[in-house]
């Protein structure tokens, strides 16, 4: 007597799998994806220097990431997003879509935990100074300073993801922050 | 090594992206040469104000439920397309027919180009449906219409149809075939209606008519714009609705 083998149904179980490979691979894209929205969100936030446009261009992105997702090798799941991130960003400022209009500067969320006002106070200008100086870079450069002190990416994968030789991404590096010294060095404050 | 070699190779050292050997080099002449050595603390001070003071933008906590609906979105959308797969091969068949015989692709490609059109915003219909928000809630045209100035390149016609029975409830910006529309809310009962509104130059307009998954789409010229309406409301009502906007 022939043993009763688990493939005895195998259209039950090829129906039952084809059903729930949809949840699975969403579910999927959830557990790899959505953990670098914070990285997603900053860079675009960069980029396109305003809210708006992030919180578009990274819902954009998203989408884009979850359509290719069946070409997604399984590693890098960050570089793979934040190069959408990137691409999509861009086709944003080329096209002229983006709003424009700097957001306003949230006072909030720069408190830092010294209880000394005018420490505080001298921090904001700081800070403030910091950022303003990378909004006036050109967008190549800022993004390759996000790259590289932000996420911490090394110049391969910066060049992997913004699509040029890593020469390239050493020489915009060099480049954003000559600018940015000598920005800074005309700002109010001395840095040190 | 010379100034002219390691200035070049100063940003990469301080990233630590030269190896050992050329490091040692770049270390020994930046430490007997002062002009490479302000430059390389240039640098670090550079780098040490961007990470101290740079600020990392974290997402703010509605755009994750809204990337999650969107997804939710297409992930419907992607699998309605499954349900229909018969229907693609049926279309892949009918254009390798056609292209057999010699039927112009330009037609195709105008046609290809109109369903893609209603695809889009059927799936535009739904990501509203599963969430976003109207970015101007008001029953009052007079309120709706002057809100699209400044933000799309052109100004919609806007009608209330409260007496009608299909109430305005405010409009939203959109994107369809990457560009800015205005899309226009009214309710019938607890349906929603989405009408999008461009002008007729600016890109294709859908069929005329479009249903799918229980949604329907008519869609008209008039006055040089291009009127979509999307709904999951009956066709009969939908077309009642429709021919009240179509009114001079």
């Amino acid at each position: 007597m022939p043993a009763l083998a688990p493939t005895a149904y195998p259209d039950a179980i090829s129906i039952a799998e084809s059903c729930m490979s949809t949840t699975k691979s969403s579910a999927e894209f959830d557990r790899k994806f959505l953990p670098h929205l914070d990285a997603a969100y900053n860079l675009a936030r960069f980029l396109m220097r305003n809210a708006h446009d992030a919180e578009d261009v990274v819902q954009e992105s998203y989408l884009r990431a979850f359509r290719a997702f069946s070409g997604f090798r399984g590693e890098g799941s960050r570089q793979w997003l934040l190069t959408i991130v990137r691409n999509t960003s861009f086709t944003w400022l080329r096209d002229n879509r983006s709003r424009g209009g700097h957001t306003e500067y949230q006072e909030e969320l720069h408190v830092s935990g010294d209880a000394n006002p005018e420490t505080q106070s001298i921090r904001r200008e700081r800070s403030r100074a910091v950022e303003h100086c990378v909004e006036q870079l050109p967008a190549d450069f800022r993004e390759a300073i996000v790259l590289r002190e932000m996420e911490e990416l090394s110049y391969r994968e910066i060049a992997e993801i913004t699509g040029v030789p890593a020469g390239t991404v050493m020489s915009r590096l060099a480049r954003a922050r000559a600018r940015l010294a000598e920005c800074l060095k005309g700002s109010a404050h001395d840095l040190r | 090594m010379t100034c002219d070699e390691v200035k070049p190779l100063l940003n990469a050292r301080m990233d630590g992206e030269i190896d050992a050997i050329e490091s040692a080099a770049v270390d020994a002449h930046v430490e007997s040469c002062p002009s490479c050595a302000v430059e390389m603390e240039a640098i670090g001070s550079v780098r040490a104000a961007i990470r101290d003071e740079m600020r990392y933008h974290q997402a703010p906590a509605h755009l994750r439920e809204r990337v999650k609906s969107a997804l939710r979105g297409a992930e419907y959308l992607e699998g309605s397309a499954r349900r229909t797969n018969w229907k693609t091969w049926g279309a892949i068949a009918a254009v390798l027919v056609l292209t057999v015989l010699g039927a112009t692709p330009f037609l195709m490609n105008a046609r290809n180009q109109r369903q893609l059109v209603a695809d889009e915003l059927l799936s535009a219909h739904v990501r509203a449906l599963l969430g976003r928000e109207l970015d101007v809630v008001s029953s009052d045209q007079h309120n709706v219409k002057p809100w699209f100035n400044g933000k799309v390149p052109f100004s919609p016609q806007v009608t209330d149809l409260s007496a009608e029975g299909f109430p305005l409830e405010g409009g939203r910006l959109d994107y369809v075939g990457g560009h800015r529309v205005a899309a226009l809310v009214y309710g019938r009962r607890l349906h929603r209606i989405d009408v999008f509104v461009w002008p007729s130059d600016r890109q294709t307009a859908p069929p005329s008519h479009f249903e799918r998954d229980g949604y329907n789409q008519i869609s008209w010229t008039k006055n040089e714009f291009v009127f979509t309406a999307v709904s999951d409301l009956n066709a009969a009502e939908l077309n009642t609705f429709a021919s009240l906007l179509k009114r001079p």
